[in-house]
């Protein structure tokens, strides 16, 4: 290694991208406040190699997806996670609980849009649209129906699912910007449906008195029992799709990403796995979906704009895409980060619009999914 | 050696806008040979393994495969499916992964090794024995094509004719009936190339069909049956290698006017 290739190297990994994002930022948000997101995005860049991009990785002798165990430290770090999860919401106070609630649902979100940007390499615009599904599925269910809330669980995933053929069969062949643009299009229409039907869904007034969710035994109202229940749900997903992405099913969508012409050329029908992912990653949004309208109660379209799609796909980019404990780690710092610089909440959109950019011009490989 | 073709290219034609890169070829390849396509740069060559693949679509004319099948029309998985398995002239493996994962992806499909999702889900026994069984024979393939040593490296990060011996083992797993191979040996250096031909031999006595695409008139002769020489999207001609050799047709459009 000679130092003027790695000083270099160093330039374009940070400097510059420091530079332009203080550029850039300077006429809207002023001198001090453009300092802190350059620093920020910074700080994002930095976890994001140090941590988060796999380093080339030299495999153990007998490595096999299906027969890896976590290394010791991954395992402790796990369980760590884990206690703190449930021991810290014992001594939250109210508004700190629904923070973390909130980490939840958007961990849920991202986990189910990673199997397509990150798993599969495909970018999703509109995920939120599946968010929504869930939710008003639920709503309408519980309000006008009296359908309870376990079965809405189900059939709001299993909606969003079919929903999701919608948008999965004509863009099969899509990719990169075209695909992006088809997602957009439909988590616009579904946000635009729900505005304007008013006899199904009471359009910008949204739906009120959802029921919360009930155990036989255990009342789910507190806050915390929901954090509990919410827990629960993010740890069965974390479940299977660690064991699926560990399987056959995970090596397809893998085989896919990395080339297409010799997915098929084994035998691998790429469309149908695309159609599978879509309608898995779907369902897990149509899922937190219910869980979401029973803890607010109320639902409306408000909640389900494009920009929470956005704000979904930075948590994934920002924290690894295809990396499952990324992805919780990017919800997590993505929702946690701007209770803590609360003045930051204002230029939340600026700063995520300007974090994808500098993603897509600095780690061009990461956005279409070019790593194991 | 048995009559029947594994494989009948009947009057097969592509147009690239003007230019016609196939214009109506037609090859029978018989069950049990080595047939090999020679001809120069831009003759068609691989355009007609795209054609059999999939991944084109003829203009015009059919492909027969094993007397029954139409080719034509269908989407390159579902050949492959039927027991046909390519590799490409500029390589086509998944690079950021594992040696032996290329390989495991290519068993993927096979009827012996499939589970179910739920078997994935709660890791069954079937899944655990499954994935064992797979990852053995994935082993056994990259011994087979004589890198077992590097089964753990990364596809991108292996030399150049450890790659294309690599995507053949990918192949071999698959349990192909029909091997199409383009350019096997370009880039390889001699002693890769006598391996290489070692393993083609092998692979023809497990009764795989083998067609390939080449160019050293050497490595040609050595196991070919059967040569098609291509030439401007036609068939300039065929035989055996030794009558090929002598063919004043084809030593002009090797060496003749360009
Ligand atoms: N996808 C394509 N679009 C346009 N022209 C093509 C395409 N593929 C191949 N060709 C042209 O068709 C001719 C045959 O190409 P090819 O089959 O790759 O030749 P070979 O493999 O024999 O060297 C060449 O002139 C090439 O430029
Ligand atoms: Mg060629």
């Amino acid at each position: 290694m000679n130092l003027p290739s790695s000083i270099r190297s160093i330039l374009k990994a940070y400097i510059l991208p420091l530079v332009w994002i203080f550029a850039v930022s300077l006429p809207i948000m002023g001198m001090v406040r453009s300092i802190f997101a350059a620093v920020f995005v910074l700080a994002g860049l930095l976890v994001f190699n140090l941590f988060i991009r796999k380093k080339p990785r030299v495999n153990k002798p007998g490595f096999s997806w299906a027969h890896t165990r976590l290394s010791s430290a991954g395992r402790s770090a796990w369980i760590f996670a884990l206690a703190a999860a449930i021991i810290l919401p014992l001594f939250l106070n109210g508004y700190s609980l629904d923070v973390f609630t909130s980490v939840l649902f958007y961990s849920m979100l991202a986990l189910g849009l990673n199997l397509l940007v990150g798993d599969l390499g495909l970018l999703n615009l509109g995920y939120i649209a599946f968010y929504g599904i869930g939710a008003y599925t639920y709503a309408i269910l519980s309000t006008k129906f009296g359908i309870g809330f376990w079965s809405s669980m189900m059939l709001g995933g299993i909606v969003a699912s079919a929903f999701s053929l919608i948008i999965a069969i004509p863009t099969l062949r899509l990719k990169g910007d075209y695909l992006a643009i088809t997602t957009l299009g439909f988590g616009e229409i579904i946000r635009i449906v729900l505005n304007n039907w008013d006899s199904l869904t009471n359009g910008p007034n949204g739906i009120m008195n959802i029921p919360r969710p009930s155990l036989p035994w255990i009342q789910l109202s507190t806050g915390i029992r929901f954090f509990y229940l919410v827990l629960c749900f993010v740890i069965i997903q974390i479940y299977i799709l660690s064991r699926i992405k560990r399987s056959m099913f995970g090596r397809y969508a893998v085989a896919i990403r990395e080339n297409e012409r010799a997915s098929e050329m084994v035998a691998i029908n790429t469309y149908k796995v695309k159609t599978l992912y879509f309608m898995l990653s779907a369902f897990f949004g149509g899922v937190a979906g219910v869980l979401f309208a029973s803890k607010q109660m109320f639902v409306s379209p408000d909640s389900f704009t494009f920009i929470e799609s956005v704000y979904v796909l930075a948590m994934v980019i920002l924290g690894g895409m295809g990396n499952i404990a990324g992805v919780l780690l990017g919800a997590f710092t993505l929702v946690v980060l701007p209770e803590l610089l609360r003045e930051f909440v204002i230029y939340r959109m600026l700063i995520f619009a300007l974090l994808l950019i500098t993603m897509m011009l600095f780690k061009p490989n990461g956005l279409l999914g070019k790593k194991a | 050696m048995e009559n029947s073709a594994i494989l009948s290219i009947d009057n097969v034609g592509v147009m690239f806008g003007g230019l016609k890169a196939l214009d109506g070829v037609t090859i029978d390849i018989k069950k049990g040979e080595v047939l090999c396509i020679i001809g120069p740069n831009g003759a068609g060559k691989t355009t007609l393994f795209n054609c059999i693949t999939g991944f084109l679509k003829p203009s015009s004319g059919s492909i027969l495969y094993d007397g029954s099948v139409e080719l034509t029309g269908r989407r390159p998985y579902e050949i492959a499916s039927q027991g046909i398995y390519r590799s490409f002239q500029n390589l086509a493996l998944f690079a950021n992964i594992s040696a032996v994962e290329n390989v495991l992806i290519g068993g993927s499909k096979r009827a012996e090794f499939s589970y179910g999702i739920t078997d994935a889900i709660f890791r069954t026994k079937k899944f655990l024995t499954m994935e064992s069984a797979l990852r053995q024979e994935a082993i056994g393939m990259l011994e087979f094509v004589g890198i077992a040593g590097k089964k753990d490296n990364k596809a991108g990060e292996l030399s150049y004719g450890e790659r294309k011996l690599l995507e053949l083992a990918r192949g071999l797993i698959t349990k192909p009936k029909l091997l199409l191979l383009d350019e096997p040996a370009a880039g390889l250096n001699p002693t890769e190339k006598t391996e290489l031909v070692l393993a083609i031999k092998k692979i023809r006595e497990q009764k795989i069909n083998v067609v390939l695409i080449e160019h050293d008139m050497r490595f040609v002769s050595d196991i070919a049956n059967w040569i098609v020489v291509l030439d401007y999207g036609k068939k300039l001609a065929e035989g055996l290698p030794d009558d090929i050799k002598k063919n004043k047709a084809v030593i002009e459009a090797y060496l003749g006017t360009r």
